[in-house]
């Protein structure tokens, strides 16, 4: 059986025309996904974890019941992960942390948290990715990576399309990069500025300054000439419709959200000259989703608690990596994210310290520290449900297949009616 | 042969990187790629290190010991996919935002013993 | 079964003014008095009460990109309380149905943010929610227009209204927001939108003229061009005339009715405005009052948006979307001691009480533009207490009453004209048949107020309210979560027009044709209102 227009929920770029032959509950072929979007369809069914609890396997039951009897009495728990499941899975974990009093915290603290911060301190100039396959001449990828990261990007929407007032595709636009490293992003440029590490707060900063007239009085900036700043801040203004995609150059570095609020000061002064727009490079397939579900069932993006109640937001205080670091919490569960691959090892050694459930549907190093494994449908392939591309717009996410183990949605539901009674 | 060789670590993702994500991180492929440095080719001659060789890199944070691979970057630069072993390196400050260093983080390399120790930090 | 004894029923439709009447409730209905009650019979005393149907909110912002957008920029104002302006999809339902209100139409989404906007009006507690799509700057629209090809335009609107699962049409800034696309905007009816060499004149009359050809319940809701301006009356006015003998819902009418060329000679032409609307009587309107404090301004109009941010220098959102819209998002306070404010407030109270049909004139804040909907008891205060509206005129900054009529205004109204304004004129106007009235068929939906001195306390929490039949708020607080169901229309259309649709979304879209209409899985609760 073919399904066709399948949403591919490995990265924010949300590529939503993928083709599968289905026979039986197997995908057996993948047609126009990129590479990651096809092994993720193909390797779905395995590895298999089985439900586990202290590496003995258990049935699923047991081990809901397991996971209900740590966050119960669990004094300071937090749930973590959210992105690569969808709103459906995220809006459960929210009731669930609202009924134990948990802080719930999504991949977004280690991934654009600080652009949203920033978001929080200017606003934002944005579009959706068809405005700037319509219409952006000019295209600024600053401090991301999307040839690795999201590799149809440039297909679908950012460079080669032709757009309904770009007729020239590739040609109707001017591609600059700017990056610590010759990126393979860098590659397709037709400019690229390799900055000095931590140089984009000046280096944007910068360019804000040669908008308002006022030149910095150096001949290099960030390890770049100055005259070729002066270029790129006219070719800004020249555009018809100009857009910076930013990424974890920007979020990482020191400065973190300052950078990203620099970023966005520009983008917003350049609607002095013309039309211009920034879109953070977001990673994960529903990281973007993460933030949205949030928002409307807390108020807040991320970085939630819920121990007196009512929702309360704080970055740096109710961040996964702040919560662990300081070794707060007693008990984390996990959702769609692999946090012991990808935190400090400080914060690490305090995962591996205290009980943690792992929801996933692959064997990851989180499932590996965990105490309760709890195998889960994979959402966009076993299990339907809402996405949002990294422009916000809003995508359903089909069930392709059938497995045995419910979706995530389902298991904190599970898990939430246990902890009522 | 040398001193130590200061110098700024970036991490961050790669294709191969991503596939392990999907794949599955048990998986030879994933290891193998996130426990890679890239780093210059002059900066591989400075440490006296030929490329598919261990380097050791470390900070106030920990050591690891990589094997380097030779990738266009400016001499002052390394690069490591993330993955546990660039986790080693990354700061848990994260300056009340919730994010940690992840970029940008000062680190010290040397050549490792030719048999290298396990990376694991 | 239950029954409402002893009340003081206020229910205009049915002409019943404050008439003690007892109502019967059962499946979700308002039924006749049985004459042999088969079930146990609850019975509620509304003794030294009044008897309303449910409130009905013709505008307002409540879910969906902007607003949530909105939450995302402004963790500072979220949440319950003074001063507070955002509020999750949560504390949105409770907040209402505590007023007595329990129908609340979204009133903007891009159709391709659609799906997001219902999963979110999904989560809204206890209301009845629609929302209304936005066409006003759709490619698709201005090609019908530019071709003069009205049969296409009907199939098109019907085929929007379908895909986003739509309530209504809604038009924001017609051609304005195209053109701000390309850093320009459009100040007169008469202005070109750019590559599409048509005006916002032929793109409002002829949606009109497809709206009323397709039957649908409601008018098309109009948001016109120059929102805010100094001035802007003029072009309120030409409108109304553009549109003379035909049936238009001019939104937040309040930001319209704006005299002067700049901040120094500020004043209301509410007068005039108000006028016109009287003379017009297929012209209903909303009013969008503004509420001093703080408040956060979001609408399609993103060209206005950008002016709002250069004159404050507070945070701005802006996004386009392609295709089809933008939005913008900036804070804003409304001071007393500001003349402009002051007289912005004054000119929304002029208009509930010059004009003088109380079924064409709706209570709105234009939540949260120019006030949150939790200060509509407010409103309806400054609306029946005179000595009220001129205590507090004299906080406010004296220029304004040389340049407003409102001190001259004698004009207090009564709980029947507040009824209409607050449920039974909305009800009327978006064709919601079973809302609005407490006649036999109707949805059971009731809000009961206990009778007091201040009308802004009583409107505040109500004694009791019911929604479909079911207790849900007991003294201003929830007893019961329930869950509304969403109203959209359908109309019927030419299937060819797929087709039109389909070729441009492909060439010029970025989301697979098939996964852009929102799916049946979005609406798990609706009901549908079919067109002729």
């Amino acid at each position: 059986m073919r399904v066709n227009n399948v949403v591919c929920m490995f990265c924010g770029a949300l590529c939503d025309d993928l083709e599968l032959v289905v026979e039986g509950d197997r995908i057996t072929e993948v047609r126009k996904g990129c590479a990651i979007g096809k092994k993720k369809f193909l390797h779905y069914q395995e590895p298999v974890l089985s439900p586990m609890v202290d590496g003995k396997v258990v049935d699923l039951e047991e081990a809901i019941q397991v996971a209900v009897d740590i966050l119960s009495s669990s004094r300071y728990p937090l749930i973590y992960g959210l992105s690569s499941t969808t709103c459906e899975g995220q809006v459960a974990a929210v009731r669930l942390a609202k009924a134990i009093g948990a802080n719930i915290d999504s991949t977004s603290s280690v991934c654009h948290g600080p652009s949203t911060i920033a978001k929080q301190i200017v606003g934002v100039s944005t579009a959706t990715l068809g405005e700037v396959k319509n219409r952006a001449d000019l295209v600024i990828f600053w401090g991301c990576n999307p040839a690795a990261s999201h590799p149809r990007h440039f297909n679908r929407y950012s460079v080669l399309p032709k757009g309904q007032f770009i007729p020239g595709g590739r040609e109707g636009r001017r591609v600059v990069v700017v990056d610590v490293r010759p990126t393979p992003t860098a590659r397709i440029a037709d400019t690229f500025l390799q900055v000095t590490p931590g140089g984009d707060y000046e280096a944007l900063s910068t360019l804000r300054a040669l908008l308002k007239k006022i030149p910095p009085d150096r001949e290099e900036v960030a390890g770049i000439p100055l005259a070729r700043w002066e270029e790129l801040a006219e070719a800004c203004k020249a555009a018809r419709y100009g857009i910076l995609f930013f990424g974890m150059g920007l979020t990482m570095s020191r400065g973190r959200y300052m950078n990203v609020v620099a970023a966005l000061s520009l983008v917003r002064d350049l609607n002095a000259f013309t039309r211009f727009g920034a879109i953070a490079m977001r990673g994960h397939g529903n990281v973007t989703g993460s933030e949205q579900a949030l928002a409307w069932t807390t108020g807040y993006p991320f970085a939630v608690n819920f121990s007196r109640g009512t929702p309360r937001y704080s970055p740096g205080e109710f961040t996964a990596v702040d919560l662990l670091a300081r070794g707060e919490v007693d008990a984390v569960l996990v959702i769609a994210s692999d946090p012991a691959a990808h935190f400090p090892a400080a914060a690490v050694r305090h995962l591996e310290q205290v009980p943690v459930i792992a929801l996933d549907p692959h064997p990851t190093v989180t499932t590996s520290v965990a105490k309760v494994v709890i195998p889960c449908a994979v959402s966009g392939i076993s299990a339907a449900g809402t996405a949002y591309r990294m422009d916000g717009v809003p995508l359903r996410a089909k069930k392709v297949i059938s497995v045995a183990y419910p979706s995530d949605a389902e298991i904190l539901a599970s898990i939430s009616e246990g902890v009522k009674q | 042969m040398c001193a130590k060789v200061q110098a700024t670590m970036i991490t961050g993702r790669t294709s191969k990187q991503g596939l392990g994500l999907v794949t599955g991180k048990a998986t030879k492929q994933y290891r193998q790629e996130v426990e890679t440095v890239e780093l210059s080719a002059a900066l591989l001659a400075r440490l006296g290190v030929q490329e598919g060789e261990r380097v050791e890199i470390s900070n106030r944070w920990g050591t690891v010991t990589l094997v380097a691979r030779v990738a266009e970057l400016p001499e002052y630069l390394v690069f490591i996919p993330y993955g546990p072993w660039a986790n080693v390196l990354v700061g848990d400050d994260t300056g009340g935002t919730g994010m940690p260093s992840y970029k940008g983080v000062p680190v010290a390399l040397q050549p490792a013993g030719k048999r290298g120790g396990s990376g694991e930090g | 079964m239950i029954k409402i004894i002893n009340g003081e029923v206020y229910d205009p439709l049915n002409k019943i003014a404050g008439e003690i009447r007892e109502i019967w409730v059962e499946g979700g209905k308002i039924i006749n008095p049985p004459t042999k009650p088969r079930t146990p019979v609850e019975v509620i005393d509304a003794a030294g009460m009044l008897v309303m149907p449910g409130g009905v909110d013709i505008h307002s912002h409540i879910a969906g990109s902007k607003v949530n957008a909105g939450r995302v920029m402004r963790p500072e104002v979220h949440g319950w309380g003074e001063g507070r302006s955002l509020y999750t999809a949560e504390e949105t339902g409770h907040l209402y149905a505590r007023m007595g209100y329990t129908t609340v139409m979204e009133a903007a989404v891009a159709p391709l943010k659609a799906r997001h906007t219902h999963e979110e009006l999904n989560h809204i507690p206890v209301l009845d929610k629609g929302c209304y799509t936005l066409m006003g700057n759709n490619h698709l629209v201005l090609d019908c227009v530019r071709r003069k090809d009205l049969n296409t335009l009907k199939n098109v609107v019907a085929w929007l209204l379908s895909a986003s699962r739509g309530m209504a049409l809604k038009v924001v800034n017609a051609g304005g927001v195209e053109n701000w696309k390309r850093g320009g905007n459009v100040r007169s009816l008469d202005d070109s939108v750019v590559e599409w060499g048509v005006t916002p004149r032929e793109i409002i009359t002829m949606l009109v003229e497809a709206n009323e050809a397709l039957g649908l319940p409601h008018s098309v809701h109009l948001h016109c061009h120059n929102l805010g301006l100094p001035g802007n009356y003029r072009s309120t006015l030409e409108t109304l005339q553009a549109l003379e003998g035909r049936r238009v819902h001019l939104t937040h009418l309040q930001f319209y009715s704006y005299g002067g060329k700049g901040q120094a000679d500020f004043c209301s032409r509410a007068q005039e405005v108000a006028e016109e609307v009287n003379a017009q009587p297929l012209v209903t309107v909303d009013v969008g009052q503004v509420i001093f404090g703080d408040v956060t301004t979001m609408t399609a109009d993103a060209p206005a948006q950008y002016g709002l941010y250069r004159i404050t220098g507070n945070r701005w959102i802006s996004t386009d979307v392609n295709m089809e819209s933008g939005a913008g998002i900036v804070p804003l306070a409304f001071r007393p001691r500001s003349p402009v404010n002051s007289i912005q407030w004054a000119v929304g109270l002029e208009l509930f009480l010059l004009i003088e049909d109380p079924w064409r004139v709706f209570l709105t804040t234009d939540h949260p533009n120019a006030g949150p909907f939790t200060m509509y008891p407010q409103v309806i205060k400054l609306l029946m207490d005179r000595d009220y509206r001129e205590e507090m005129m004299g906080s406010l900054h004296p220029k304004t009453f040389k340049r407003t009529t409102l001190a001259e205004i004698r004009r207090e109204y009564t709980l029947s004209e507040i009824a209409v304004i607050t449920r039974a004129g909305p009800a009327r106007a978006l064709g919601l048949k079973d809302k609005g009235h407490l006649g036999v068929g109707a949805d059971a939906d009731i809000a009961i107020y206990r009778k007091g001195n201040d009308w802004e306390e009583v409107f505040s929490r109500a004694a009791y309210v019911l929604k479909a039949g079911e207790l849900v708020i007991k003294d201003g607080e929830m007893v019961r979560g329930t869950w509304g169901k969403t109203f959209r229309v359908d109309t019927p259309r030419d299937p060819r027009v797929e087709k039109v649709v389909k070729d441009k979304y492909q060439r010029w879209g970025t989301v697979s044709f098939d996964n852009y209409g929102v799916e049946d899985a979005y609406l798990p609760r609706e009901e549908v209102i079919r067109c002729r």
